[in-house]
């Protein structure tokens, strides 16, 4: 039954290839999203699907695990906040700012954290991450504290969508905006870049040996994953209108982990699919009940014993080709001690 | 909820800092400074000798210390002894120490690599944090000093609290004990061994997967202790974990990890510069570890002592 599915799948893929199929999915997934769960929430899983596809280049495609991305999706929350209040009026002036500040942070710390691979890199991410929570917390004369944030009233009218006063039209924004990076984030792992990352994630050495600088490499796909973030970030704030310095917190670097993880490392539609459950499960938990940390805790324990490739490496295993997913069991054994 | 910082690790930091220039207050202040670094030693040594033997980092260290703390709050209140508590810590972080490597971590090794580890401590951390919360709360419990720990001790230059010199002795006492362990006894003898090359002690006819075990029931062990002892000093609450365990990242970062002296000498000098940092300009106190571990890497990327890459 499975074989013969397969097949037809297979011969489906490899008719349209894997990249259309991949968005052709995403597309159907995003467009019941709402539907499904209401056009607010369905937002908030777009913002996390951008926060996780850009998190995936550096862990998926770059093969290293970074433990300290909630520093620049939040600086991008508060950026894109801060900046409205003292230095623009236009959101369309404030998000793009605030992402090219917070890239540029992203370059000094991929500098620092990429002195170091493996495990320290992971502490060392944290680090650093936990260094920018420390500073919003403690300069609360411009960031607020321990209260918080919250965005002023802007006008952000694009053509006939409304985003600021219609959560749909909103929604209609984020997902446009995902399905661009989308194909960005598709073009550029197919590119020469792309395939040169793919090869220091299969084996730094040899890599290094064939010549390539590995460190700028690699810094180059850590800072696209840190800008993504931070466009990830401005949004939030946009969408929840409040935030606070949690989204700094080293929990927050951590569920974008398990989302990735959760849809599949190192593959496009992953994330996606990756926030989608993630979204809808701690909803769901922090609904019925007061102790999602138990819950949260033994969902992770069991993806990482049991399906670590994720849902569409288990989909692709289970359907497509197994050389994709080969390179992702070599992720996912790599740094072994 | 999380406003409660490394530095109100010792009250009174800020209250003082109205009474400046006297050698009595600074001298407490450094002496505050070794109570933090006493235990940031302790809790990155667990760390650095799970990670020697098992290549693990192990993200549910600060939760298993929380579990150490919570234990001996709850004996303290049944028994009233202290000292009760204290070994309740150790005997109850021991056994989850070794029931953790027995029934989940044991599954990973060789199939994944150290990224999955990290992300299944990661896990456990949750899911021992939510446990705690799930026993006994999510406000925090108030841990009172115990009564032969109130008084103050006259060190010549300053009077100082009995309890935290207390602290000081028994984080060098265990950090002594664990230094005899390791270089003066057979299994010490096994596991240093093992740090340095798992197959062929393997090979040799010991089972180093019982090893793995004790090794990973001692580093929670560790924790735990250190749960205890900061018990009075910073009160039970269910962020003090991982409060803790990212200063002990930085020390294990600058110390090198899987390094035993680096631990101490980093965890010490970290402790140190936090405190004093918080005498002169408490707004940088938290600040100014990641800023040394920051500048340690851009001098010595392996740490101050790390010789060994073994991670990479």
């Amino acid at each position: 039954m499975i074989s013969a599915v397969a097949t037809r799948v297979r011969s489906f893929s490899d008719r349209v290839g894997e990249l259309r199929l991949a968005f052709v999915a995403s597309l159907a997934l995003i467009a019941i999203l709402p539907d499904l769960m209401g056009p607010f929430i369905a937002s908030h899983v777009m913002v996390m699907a951008i926060f996780a596809m850009g998190y995936n280049i550096i862990l998926g495609f770059g093969g290293e695990l970074s433990f300290g991305h909630a520093a620049y999706f939040g600086l991008g929350a508060y950026g894109v906040i801060l900046s409205l209040e003292h230095l623009f009026s236009s959101l369309y002036v404030a998000i793009p700012v605030t992402v090219v500040a917070v890239t540029a942070l992203s370059v000094v710390f991929g500098f620092l954290s990429l002195r170091r691979r493996g495990i320290y890199f992971a502490m060392i991410t944290l680090a650093l991450a936990q260094l920018v929570y420390v500073i919003v917390f403690q300069w609360a004369d411009l960031t607020g504290g321990s209260n918080g944030a919250s965005i002023p009233i802007t006008e952000a009218q694009i053509g006939p969508l409304a985003p600021m006063n219609n959560e749909l039209h909103f929604f209609f924004v984020v997902s446009a905006l995902f399905l661009l990076l989308f194909a960005l984030v598709a073009r550029v792992v197919r590119s020469p870049f792309g395939r040169v990352l793919k090869a220091i994630r299969e084996s730094e050495e040899r890599a290094l040996h064939l010549g390539y600088d590995v460190d700028k490499y690699l810094l180059l796909a850590f800072t696209m994953s840190g800008a993504i973030s931070a466009l990830a970030g401005a949004i939030y704030a946009v969408l929840f209108v409040f935030i606070s310095p949690s989204l700094l917190f080293w929990q927050l670097s951590g569920e974008v982990v398990i989302m990735t993880i959760i849809g599949g490392i190192g593959t496009l539609t992953g994330p996606l699919v990756g926030s989608v459950v993630f979204i809808f499960f701690s909803n769901t938990l922090t609904r019925v009940t007061d102790h999602w940390e138990i819950f949260f805790g033994l969902v992770i324990i069991t993806i990482v014993m049991l399906a670590p490739e994720g849902i569409i490496g288990l989909l692709r295993n289970t359907f497509l080709d197994e050389n994709e997913s080969f390179s992702i069991r070599r992720l996912i054994e790599r740094l072994r001690p | 909820m999380l406003s409660s910082t490394l530095t109100s690790a010792l009250p009174g930091v800020v209250e003082t800092l109205s009474v400046p220039l006297q050698v009595d207050y600074y001298s407490a202040q450094l002496f505050n400074g070794l109570v933090l670094g006493m235990i940031l030693v302790l809790i990155s040594l667990g760390l650095t000798i799970i990670f020697g033997l098992l290549g693990i980092i192990n993200f549910a260290h600060g939760d298993t210390l929380l579990v150490g703390t919570y234990v001996s709050w709850t004996v303290i209140d049944a028994t009233g002894s202290y000292f009760l508590g204290v070994g309740g810590a150790i005997v109850a972080t021991l056994v989850l120490g070794m029931l953790l490597e027995r029934t989940l971590l044991r599954y990973t090794y060789g199939r994944y690599g150290a990224l999955l580890q990290l992300l299944l401590t990661f896990g456990v951390a949750e899911l021992l944090r939510g446990s705690v919360i799930f026993v006994w709360g999510r406000t925090g419990k108030n841990f009172s000093t115990p009564a032969w720990g109130d008084s103050a001790v006259d060190l010549v230059l300053f009077s100082y609290p009995l309890y935290r010199v207390f602290v000081v002795v028994a984080g060098t006492v265990l950090i002594a004990a664990v230094y005899l362990f390791l270089n003066r006894t057979d299994l010490g003898l096994l596991i240093r061994a093992g740090t340095q090359d798992r197959e062929m002690v393997d090979m040799l006819g010991i089972d180093v997967s019982r090893l793995y075990m004790v090794v990973f029931g001692i580093g929670a062990a560790l924790a735990g202790t250190a749960g205890a002892l900061i018990g009075p000093v910073r009160g039970a609450f269910p962020t003090l974990g991982i409060e803790l365990l990212i200063p002990a990242f930085v020390v294990v970062v600058v110390g090198g990890l899987g390094s035993f002296r680096g631990s101490i000498v980093a965890g010490l000098l970290i402790g140190q510069l936090q405190v004093m940092t918080g005498v002169f300009y408490s707004e940088a106190a938290q600040a100014i570890a990641f800023v040394f571990m920051a500048v340690v890497l851009l001098v010595r990327p392996d740490g101050l002592f790390g010789a060994e890459v073994a991670a990479e």
